[in-house]
């Protein structure tokens, strides 16, 4: 495995890859929590890979959030949520098409009724095939579960904010990106339950898949604005798409740390600080001052990013 | 007077009932006509590998069933969508026999849908004993599905495009449209030989937007759908869209001409009804109302 070219622009996916190799099996398991009434959560466990998925249920119909990676992680969710929702018609919705929230889609097919939004249809057409190859030199325990992976089109296409009635139970789609990537999406259940995906992690330093050319879809300031409307809302119950479900207050952490990442790389850049100096020099203080964080290896593809977006 | 004139050029009317056999007019995508039928919209069935979706209701629930028991002959056991044009009762309140299957509305026509309907119902209950018996034990079904902007269907090798157009003839028009099969519903955007509905009754409903629906059949035409799909009257192509917007422009300038002459709402209506039938004379004369409501909508604009 190659390290990253110093300088360059272009920070290769190899250089997240260098020094994360022995990923465990990213595998969803363990039985559904109710967080409040008629909404569950599959914790993710802290594994890599895996997201926290959430299971709706209403009167009339039932909805299911992130599938985890691959076939058979979408097949058991879609076991979990039957278990619960028993006949009732099921939705399946993504907080974003990244292979670990939304590569266990094909489970669903003719199942639930598949509803994405526009970015995450072309995230799909475009990029999705491209990480097949990329996840599965993660290791074997990923490449595992990659296998058999087929790409289904969703039933419902939406632009805009998207509402689903699930019989007194009322679920909010709406679309953020670009923010944290091209295909943010939160799912609001009634004025509860937030499932805000990777928009905002729980004790681990921000994923942030900036890796150019490959996947560039990253905007910083839509992203910190989206966490401060987030934030408005004061919900109660908070789910990220990693870590333990929290509240609001993890949501003014996570802002607050790519605020001083975006300032602390601006200023550094008008210094004339190279990007790696600028990477590393962040990275050393933002591992003091967020010292519970997992993680911090994600710290310089933040700096670089903000710099890059300067 | 509107509701006079409505009353008494719909009294003696044809029962409101939906009727047709259906038809496919591009592939999986059937219309039950209306049959020129007052108050029977052309409903649409359309038909994928794996899912259909229908096209509104017809009014009440002996209509709904009648277009239920179609849509499943038509669709066997694929799961179902249902979306109406607008919430108007003759397209959208036979619902309740859709109960059971995906209803997908934008926000706006929700909206209207829950802020008007039980007045609607009320108005048309008095358009006659035919009417009124049609939407006996009719029942308000909220959608499960509500979108903002646009939203694509995919019905299994065969997407729908639904397109909030409104405020145009209501706050929450939506045209149903299929790209690669160039087949277009309109709803009551667009009539076949009858006069343009313009549902002004202050102060109950005052949104019809004339500008709007003007500007919203020009973006239709530069679609150039093979198929378009009427509210009500007959199919056609591209060219029907141009022909509704050619009467809304010209009820527009007349309306606006004669203002600024110095003339009255009243003295207006009364030149535009003969001029404008006299100009359209093979479209349905019987609802002359609707040439007066698009006079007062203008002027009050």
């Amino acid at each position: 495995m190659t390290a990253s070219r110093p300088g360059s622009d272009a920070v290769g996916i190899d250089a997240v890859l260098s020094g994360t190799t022995g990923y465990a099996a990213p595998v969803l398991q363990g039985e559904p929590v109710e967080l409040s009434e008629g909404v569950f959560v599959i914790p993710d466990g802290r594994v890599s890979l895996v997201p926290n998925v959430g299971i709706v249920v209403g009167r009339d119909s039932a909805l299911v959030i992130d599938t985890g990676v691959g076939p058979r992680n979408g097949t058991f969710v879609l076991a979990q949520a039957r278990a619960i929702a028993g006949d009732r018609p099921l939705y399946l919705v993504i907080t974003q098409l990244d292979p670990g929230h939304g590569f266990g889609t094909q489970a669903f097919k003719g199942e639930a009724t598949i509803v994405f939004s526009e970015a995450q249809r072309n995230r799909l057409v475009h990029n999705a095939p491209a990480y097949v190859d990329v996840f599965k030199q993660l290791g074997p325990a990923v490449a595992a579960e990659l296998e058999g992976l087929e790409f289904v089109e969703p039933d419902v296409v939406y632009d805009g904010h998207l509402e689903i009635d699930l019989g007194g139970v009322r679920a909010q789609l709406r679309p953020w990106g670009p923010a944290h990537t091209g295909d943010d999406q939160t799912v609001l259940i009634d004025h509860r339950v937030l499932f805000g995906g990777d928009l905002f992690e729980t004790r681990m330093f921000p994923i942030l898949p900036y890796f150019p050319p490959f996947d560039t879809h990253f905007d910083g300031d839509r992203w910190i604005a989206a966490l401060d409307e987030l934030i408005a809302l004061h919900i109660e119950i908070v789910v990220p798409g990693h870590g333990e479900v929290t509240d609001t207050g993890q949501i003014v952490e996570v802002r607050d740390y790519l605020e001083y990442v975006r300032d602390e790389s601006a200023r550094l850049r008008a210094q004339s600080v190279s990007v790696d100096d600028a990477a590393a020099t962040i990275e050393e203080e933002a591992r003091v001052r967020w010292s519970t964080w997992e993680t911090p290896r994600w710290i310089s593809f933040a700096t670089r990013a903000f710099y890059q977006a300067e | 007077v509107t509701d006079q004139a409505t009353t008494a050029s719909l009294g003696e009317a044809a029962p409101p009932l939906v009727n047709g056999v259906p038809e496919e007019v591009a592939d999986g995508v059937f219309v039950i006509a209306d049959g020129r039928v007052p108050l029977v919209p052309n409903i649409g069935v359309i038909v994928g590998e794996h899912a259909a979706l229908v096209v509104d209701t017809g009014m009440g629930p002996r209509n709904g069933e009648t277009v239920r028991r179609i849509a499943t002959e038509l669709a066997g056991d694929r799961p179902l969508f249902l979306t109406l044009t607008h919430f108007h009762p003759e397209h959208g309140y036979g619902a309740q026999a859709f109960r059971d299957v995906t209803i997908v509305y934008n926000r706006a026509q929700r909206d209207e849908f829950r802020a008007k309907a039980s007045g609607y119902l009320d108005t048309f209950k008095e358009l006659g004993d035919h009417v009124a018996r049609e939407l006996e034990g009719v029942e308000f079904v909220d959608p499960q599905i509500v979108y903002d902007g646009s939203c694509d269907l995919d019905l299994g090798g065969k997407v729908v495009r639904l397109r909030t157009w409104g405020a145009a003839h209501s706050l929450g028009d939506q045209v149903v449209h299929l790209p690669a099969e160039r087949v277009m519903f309109c709803g009551d955007l667009v009539e076949n030989r009858f006069f343009p509905i313009f549902p002004f009754f202050p102060p109950y409903d005052v949104d019809v937007d004339g500008d709007k629906w003007i500007e919203t059949l020009e973006e239709l035409e530069r679609l150039a759908p093979a198929v378009v799909v009427p509210g009500h009257g007959e199919l056609s192509d591209a060219s029907l869209i141009a022909i509704n917007r050619k009467y809304l422009e010209l009820l527009r300038s007349e309306t606006a001409r004669l203002a600024a002459e110095g003339n009255d709402a009243d003295t207006i209506i009364g030149t535009l009804i003969p001029q404008l039938l006299g100009q359209h004379s093979d479209w349905d004369p019987s609802e002359p109302w609707r040439i007066a409501t698009g006079v007062q909508s203008f002027l009050a604009r």
